[in-house]
């Protein structure tokens, strides 16, 4: 999860500030407050410009403007240096913000600048088409137009006057003498020429001779001495009275005492009022035109800033905009750079305005959960897979059977430890050799399993050299993938031991009821015959002497045999042998004796290539098993014409003493020979099978070995006793012993 | 004169043995298997037993006549 508080408190204090100065609100506000203020200048100003008014106010308004653009501006540069500087960093969506604002900055700008513009230009145009020649002439004219009016209005009182001292003057000097008919005369005069006052007058004194028009006899007001002195002179004087809404005229009067005439007509006040607003509007015109660059100033500079006010606070919203729509993307970007990184417990904050990229901050989240809780799944799974594969190993390491695996070709890819052990190789360092070329042993099984992939085949196979040589049951099965192997497993165990347990125990139990049986009849024949002895002797009359004979005979050698087999069936139940030093050149020298008394027909020899070889052994056993081999051996030249020797040779070889019988019979069968020495196998024709049984039983006591191989040099056998020897140690007796048997006869 | 018993499976041997006996002056019958030994027992205790240990074909073998012979008849059920 993206913490921003965490990244804020790490920041000193100013960072801080500035984060809350630059904040969506505060800018937000800030710009708000900048767009009512532009508005706001803008109508008073433009209010104040139609009204041709400049006041305090206004600069005091024109201060806050450039205050609330100053803030503006300030919050903008730190916004865009902000961005500026992530942008530099390579923040992620750094350059998709720049773009945003930009382009946001863009949007606000172009049209603020092309309206300034366009403003600008018709403003100018508008001011240049106010001040134009035409405004000017007519608006000149009409001011003359106006001051005509005015001016023709005065000719006209003054021909008036002109008229009127002329009509006195000439009628007058009639009517002096009767002021009556005087008055009537110059009331006529009044109303005729349309005037609301005349009044005839002696200047000097103010004296009022006659008048019309006026309530009182005494003239309202005298005309100031400059006009009378004027008039003095035989001028029309013409004056305005005090409002402008009348005009008068005063004249000398051609008589004696001289007098003076003034008349007084009204103007139309709606005229006035016209002349006077055409006035009024030619003198503003005319200031205007004489501040007119003055204004064009103050309109650039209201405009001015209210422009710079919106633009500025068009790209900053723009910018707040833009950060809104960056954010989210750059926090997407920053936690797919996290998932990348393996981290799948990252999650993008989700925003609740529902658009698309608050859907895509949801998608994003529910897609790295779904990863998570698969990579959990699956590192689970493999966590399985890896602990039963270990568990498996562990099983094969420690098995005692040999497990190999092959592939579909038959080479070797997994052995276990056993494997090697009991095939006496590192089959670690043969793996991709084939099983066949490892173990040839194994061909002929592997050949038919891959015959028949669907039947496993089983089988016994001698591996070894052949002196210790192990025998292994052997499985192989396929492993079959759509009916075709795949691969195979060969198991196979060390039976050796088991099958050599089976045989002693099928041998021990057949030797024990073969005594059995032999002794069963053993035991009538010599009651029977010492009954005989016992019964009928005293009634035998003639040659007793050959009657107890035969009945001794009988008894005396039914004894033998029962010797025999009680010996045999002591054998047969196993005695442990009774070890002792002894001298091997002895046992052989003994066992050879009563075989040249036995067979004297044979050439029996004894080799000692080795004097003086002792080994820890039971004399009794070893003699017994010296003693079946010679048998053997003689038995073996008995059955090939022409073959009369046996050879017994005692010799060491690798901390080992070797006693080998060698012959020149018949051989060694050529079928069978490894089961030679099991019980009851036999190639003889009147062969128990026994002796070599014996024998072999007698090596294993002894923990030594037994070897069968053709004789060197020529027919006939060579069988070898191997056993364990002591080192050669000076022995008196011994010595003495084999010198004396040294000194026998050959024959 | 006391009697003697010989259980043997051997037809053979018992015989011989009897005769033996016999012709040294001693009175003797045979058995041939156990089941006949415990009858002839049960009919009339021999003084002695001459008991052949294997018996070939029979319910008991020698040790097991002898001892359902000498303990009481409860423990032996035959």
């Amino acid at each position: 999860m993206l913490d921003s508080s965490e990244v804020q408190d790490r920041r000193s204090f100013p960072a801080y500030a500035l984060d809350i100065a630059l904040g969506r609100l505060s800018t937000l506000l800030i710009a708000s407050l900048a767009l009512l203020l532009g508005i706001a200048t803008f109508a008073i100003l433009a209010g104040r410009i139609k009204l041709g008014v400049h006041s305090g106010s206004a600069v005091g308004l024109g201060i806050a403007d450039f205050a609330a653009l100053l803030l503006l501006i300030i919050v903008l540069v730190g916004r865009v240096t902000r961005v500026v500087l992530e942008h530099r960093r390579g923040a992620a969506g750094a350059r998709l913000h720049v773009r945003l604002v930009f382009l946001f900055g863009g949007v606000a700008a172009v049209p603020a600048i092309l309206v300034a513009v366009f403003a600008t230009v018709f403003f100018n145009i508008g001011i240049q088409a106010w001040f134009n020649q035409r405004v000017q002439t007519a608006l000149d004219e009409s001011a003359q137009v106006a001051q005509g009016y005015l001016q023709e209005h005065k000719n006209d009182i003054r021909l008036d006057a002109l008229a009127m001292a002329d009509d006195l003057s000439q009628n007058g000097t009639i009517f002096f003498g009767d002021p009556n008919e005087f008055g009537s005369y110059l009331a006529t005069q009044t109303a005729v020429r349309g005037l609301t006052q005349a009044v005839v007058f002696e200047p000097l004194t103010g004296q009022i001779e006659a008048s019309v028009g006026t309530l009182t006899g005494s003239l309202a007001s005298v005309p100031a001495p400059n006009v009378i002195a004027e008039a003095r002179s035989g001028q029309v004087v013409v004056t305005s009275n005090a409002d402008d809404t009348s005009e008068q005229a005063v004249i000398q009067l051609d008589a004696t005492p001289p007098l003076m005439l003034l008349i007084e007509r009204p103007i139309d006040p709606a005229i006035l009022d016209h002349v006077q607003r055409t006035e009024a509007a030619v003198a503003e015109y005319q200031r205007l035109e004489h501040n007119r660059n003055g204004l064009e100033v103050s309109f650039a500079l209201v405009f001015a800033t209210v422009a710079l006010l919106v633009l500025t606070a068009a790209v900053l919203i723009g910018l707040v905009i833009a950060n809104q729509i960056a954010r989210p993307i750059g926090h997407l970007m920053r936690a797919a750079e996290r998932v990348r990184g393996g981290d799948l417990a990252v999650r993008v904050p989700e925003t609740a305005t529902g658009d698309e990229v608050a859907g895509l901050s949801r998608a994003f989240n529910r897609m790295t959960g779904q990863l998570a809780a698969q990579r959990a799944e699956l590192m689970d799974a493999y966590g399985q897979l890896d602990e039963r594969r270990r568990f498996t190993e562990t099983v094969l390491a420690g098995v005692s059977a040999g497990v190999i695996g092959l592939d579909s070709r038959g080479r070797i890819e997994l052995p276990n430890r056993a494997a090697s052990e009991l095939l006496r190789t590192d089959l670690v360092t043969k793996i991709g050799q084939s099983l066949t070329e490892v173990a040839p042993e194994f061909s002929s099984l592997v050949a038919a399993v891959m015959a028949a992939p669907e039947k496993p085949a089983i089988g016994e196979v001698e591996h070894g050299p052949a002196m210790g040589k192990r025998v292994l049951l052997v499985r192989i099965g396929a492993e079959l993938k759509n009916s075709q192997p795949d691969g195979f497993i060969v198991t196979f165990d060390d039976v050796t031991e088991l099958l050599s347990a089976q045989r002693k125990a099928a041998w021990a139990d057949v030797a024990r009821r073969i005594a059995h049986e032999i002794k069963n009849p053993l035991t009538p024949i010599q009651l029977s015959a010492e009954r005989l002895k016992r019964r009928f002797a005293r009634e035998i009359t003639t040659d007793i002497e050959g009657f107890t004979q035969c009945a001794d005979t009988i008894v005396r050698h039914v004894g033998d045999i029962g010797r025999m087999v009680d010996e045999f069936s002591t054998f047969a139940r196993m005695p442990a042998p009774a070890m002792r030093e002894e001298s091997l050149e002895r046992i052989a020298r003994e066992a050879m004796v009563l075989q040249r008394v036995a067979k004297p027909e044979i050439a029996w020899s004894v080799e000692i290539e080795a004097p003086g070889l002792r080994a820890f052994c039971d004399r009794r056993l070893i003699g017994q098993a010296l003693t079946n081999l010679l048998q053997n051996a003689a038995d073996a030249v008995a059955m090939r014409e022409g073959a009369r020797h046996v050879t017994l040779r005692l010799a060491a070889a690798d901390g080992s003493a070797v006693l080998s019988v060698i012959d020149d019979g018949v051989g060694l069968p050529d079928t069978d020979r490894g089961r030679l020495t099991e019980p009851y196998v036999t190639h003889k024709p009147k062969g128990t099978g026994l002796g070599l049984a014996i024998v072999r039983k007698i090596m294993e006591d002894h923990h030594g070995g037994l070897e069968l191989a053709e004789a060197p040099g020529g027919p006939g056998a060579m069988v070898s006793l191997i056993l364990p020897t002591l080192r050669n140690r000076p022995d008196d007796v011994a010595e003495e012993e084999t010198g004396a048997l040294r000194g026998m006869p050959a024959k | 004169m006391t009697e003697i018993l010989i259980v043997d499976d051997e037809p053979d041997i018992r015989l011989l043995i009897e005769a033996i006996l016999r012709d040294e002056g001693f009175e003797a019958r045979s058995a041939g298997s156990s089941d006949e030994a415990i009858a002839a027992y049960r009919a009339r205790r021999p003084g002695l037993v001459i008991l052949d240990v294997w018996l070939q074909g029979s319910k008991l073998d020698g040790i097991g006549f002898w001892m359902c012979c000498t303990r009481s008849s409860r423990g032996c059920r035959w």
